[in-house]
């Protein structure tokens, strides 16, 4: 119907719903080529308007039924009801997921069980687990000092640095005095049996405010201590001829170092020194 | 004179107005007054949206029962019909979408228990009008019936729908042209 102008089409649709019959007479003697569409249109408008929607006029019109509304409490309790049932999936989700990422049990070793043969004269043998077996630990490396054999030595009024010199060169050791050494002026009576080199050094240190340190490579660096160090003698530096840590004019002490043989069971004295400052 | 000239008519006093006064005061037999009155023209409504009597009667049960519960809010700026006609369309176009009408296709004439028996028009009633109606959308068919059936003014049309007179007036237009063509496929 493109072909149909639009106020054509208008006019039509318009004597369609109301076909006046002096309206129809002009029409159709100014629009004779289209007297057959209008004509389509006034049957099809009338066809439809003939066709009842409206309610059979002999039937009563029904009684009017409101229609009952859902309760007010509807909204709630179902908003409830899809809350719990999100819960319930949630839940159910947890605990789904959490089964199916479960860690895998250690699966158990099969136990099979062999029918015993039951064969006269035949003695059963039964394998007993072989033990575990453990290799022998091997000793602990002793360390370089430990290595250094006991040593016996006897000396009398001899200056420290000589008595230091003399257990060193008995030990085969090089001995180094760090500066500051010379001012601890002592004169020592020394009797030591089978006491370890760095055992003797490190007593005499104790006594007299010096640190041995083994350097490795069998040299032995001794380290007057300062005033400050910890490793200093209590009280006045030590003169010649006065006990070092005790002004007092009691008798010199006598210094015990008893060690234990870490092989040993029963700690049995295997080292003595006897030192004193010469008076 | 035009269809939409022919039905225009002067501002008048709804009367209705007069019955929903004395609902609104208690008067139960007030709003029985009013469904008897519009019955059947929403029952029209209904029909010729849905296309099936059964489900028009109950959409006219359920469009009257909202015009009961919420006839507080009708603000009283059009007529009491507009307003009711309105709450037709809108539920009908709204009940023609849930349901989908395809295939239950049962004749207007069938359903309704009469055939040709319009006082107004002798024709006989034509399958394919209803078949072309049931190719129409729902908003489609609503205002052909308020337009063919219901004798709607196109400004009723258009504050039944929610549309301005123009606007009234260009859907109706291709309303009718799409009812055209179906009813000439239908024909053919």
């Amino acid at each position: 119907m493109n072909r149909i102008p639009p106020d054509v089409d208008r006019l039509m649709w318009a004597l369609a719903d109301n076909p006046e019959p002096n309206a129809l007479d002009e029409f159709e003697r100014r629009y004779p080529a289209y007297v057959g569409e209008l004509g389509k249109r006034i049957d099809m408008v009338r066809r439809m308007r003939g066709t009842p929607l409206k309610p059979d006029a002999n039937r009563p019109v029904p009684p009017f039924r409101p229609v009952p509304a859902a309760p007010e409490w509807s909204r709630p309790v179902s908003a409830a009801a899809f809350g719990l049932l999100l819960l319930v999936l949630a839940t159910a989700s947890y605990f789904a997921t959490r089964w199916y990422l479960r860690p895998e049990p250690p699966s158990p070793v099969p136990v099979v069980e062999h029918p015993r043969l039951e064969r006269p004269g035949v003695p059963e043998v039964v394998y007993a687990p072989p033990k575990r077996f453990e290799a022998p630990r091997p000793a602990e490396p002793k360390s370089e000092t430990e290595q250094l054999a006991p040593l016996s030595i006897r000396l009398e009024r001899v200056p420290l640095s000589a008595a230091l010199g003399a257990i060193a060169e008995q030990a085969g050791l090089k001995l180094v005095l760090a500066p500051g050494f010379e001012r601890i002026d002592a004169t020592v009576d020394l009797d030591l049996a089978e006491v370890r080199p760095m055992d003797a050094f490190e007593m005499l240190g104790r006594r007299y405010g010096f640190t041995a340190f083994y350097q490795g490579n069998r040299e032995v660096l001794v380290i007057p201590a300062t005033p400050s160090d910890p490793s200093a003698p209590e009280g006045q530096p030590p003169r010649e001829g006065q006990p070092a840590e005790r002004p007092d004019q009691s008798p010199p002490p006598m210094n015990d170092l008893l060690r234990t043989d870490p092989q040993g069971d029963q700690g049995a004295e295997f080292g003595r020194i006897r030192c004193y400052t010469a008076v | 004179m035009s269809a939409a000239a022919g039905k225009a008519r002067p501002e008048e006093f709804d009367d209705d107005l007069l019955v929903i006064e004395r609902f609104l005061h208690g008067d139960a037999a007030a709003f029985e007054q009013l469904y008897r009155k519009y019955y059947d023209k929403v029952f029209a409504i209904a029909k010729g949206v849905l296309l099936d009597s059964d489900e028009a009667a109950d959409a006219v049960q359920e469009i009257f029962t909202l015009v009961y519960r919420h006839l507080r809010r009708f603000d009283r700026r059009s007529r009491f019909s507009t307003w009711l006609f309105r709450v037709a369309v809108n539920r009908s176009i709204q009940q023609a979408r849930k349901v989908r009408y395809k295939s239950r296709q049962v004749p207007l004439d069938e359903a309704s228990g009469r055939e040709s028996m319009d006082e107004t028009h002798e024709e006989p009633a034509d399958p394919r009008i209803q078949e072309a109606l049931a190719k129409l959308p729902p908003a489609d068919r609503a205002i052909l019936t308020l337009f063919y059936w219901d004798e709607l003014s196109l400004q009723e049309i258009g504050a039944s729908m929610g549309c301005s007179v123009n606007a009234a007036k260009t859907r109706l237009y291709r309303a009718r042209e799409r009812f055209r063509a179906a009813y000439e496929e239908a024909s053919a």
